[in-house]
């Protein structure tokens, strides 16, 4: 989700629109509960429970603590 | 019956009965006080999966804004009761009000800028390490590193600070740690300012000819409602 296409010869009006949506509607917004199943083609990919919350490895590493606080 | 979560709003704000979230099932409103939920009951645990954000979290959180600005609450929530979503209003009530007020006539912008000339990327730590927790502490100095000690990215901060300064009521800054990518930046912007803010934007693009800035928005607050 990160990496941009390349050539990177984009418009300077170019919208990210799916990328974007995805990266706010994962990452962030209020959490309201850590029970989260997040899939993909029906596999599940993270269930995490007991009040813990699913986040891309950016926010994981925003975190105070980093990754070694998980 | 438990319930998926979409926003938070004033309890005022019903959804429309033409709503359908997630599994084509109607957005109902959950009052609590002077706040309300937009949610989709459920018999039982969903299963999100990631097309379903386009298709129906995204959609409600986009049919909310027309009337009022949500806390839009993170993909894949959801609880098991009602009490549960009640005690969870009663203990979060003086924090989500806030919210709302910040939120009130206001969308969110994004703002990506990236260098399309070659940049070195990251260097993944390659000494040898004890364990994967002290591997992964080493990546996240070295991150640190990187997105803190760029005087161009401290200009380029300060640059979109000024431009945005009269028409934002909240910005946030991070670091976009990508081989071409400088920071990502989210502004809160009310709606009577949307011209202003497209505005400075060109004027960035103008300020910084060899960046390219992407934006995207107006978005439900995402980023500002943590």
């Amino acid at each position: 989700m990160n990496d941009l296409p390349e050539p990177l010869d984009l418009d300077a009006d170019a919208q990210l629109s799916l990328a974007e949506l995805v990266n706010r509607v994962l990452d962030r917004g209020a959490v309201i509960t850590g029970e989260v199943v997040i899939s993909v083609a029906g596999i599940d990919l993270v269930y995490l429970g007991l009040n813990l919350v699913v986040a891309s490895i950016e926010s994981v590493q925003r975190r105070p603590g980093g990754p070694s606080s998980i | 019956m438990s319930f998926y979560v979409y926003c938070v709003v004033p309890s005022a704000f019903e959804p429309p009965s033409s709503c359908l979230g997630l599994g084509g099932l109607p957005v109902t409103m959950h009052r609590h006080a002077a706040l309300g939920c937009w949610v989709t009951g459920l018999e039982a645990r969903p299963e999100p999966s990631i097309p379903n954000i386009q298709a129906h979290h995204a959609v409600v959180l986009q049919a909310v804004s027309e009337s009022v600005t949500p806390v839009p609450v993170r993909f894949g929530q959801w609880l098991e009761s009602t009490e549960r979503l009640d005690r969870h209003l009663e203990e979060k009530a003086a924090h989500f009000e806030s919210l709302l007020e910040l939120f009130a006539g206001a969308l969110e912008f994004g703002l990506r800028v990236i260098e399309p000339s070659r940049r070195p990327a990251l260097q993944i730590p390659t000494e040898r390490k004890e364990s994967g927790r002290e591997y992964l502490m080493a990546l996240r100095e070295q991150l640190r590193a990187h997105d803190l000690g760029s005087p161009e990215t401290a200009q380029l901060r300060d640059r979109i600070h000024e431009v945005f300064r009269t028409s934002a009521r909240a910005e946030q800054f991070e670091p976009l740690r990508t081989a071409h990518g400088l920071l990502s930046a989210a502004h809160l912007v009310g709606r009577a300012d949307f011209d202003a803010y497209r505005e400075g934007a060109a004027r960035l693009r103008a300020s910084f000819p060899s960046l390219r800035f992407l934006s995207s928005g107006p978005w439900p607050p995402y980023s500002f409602a943590a």
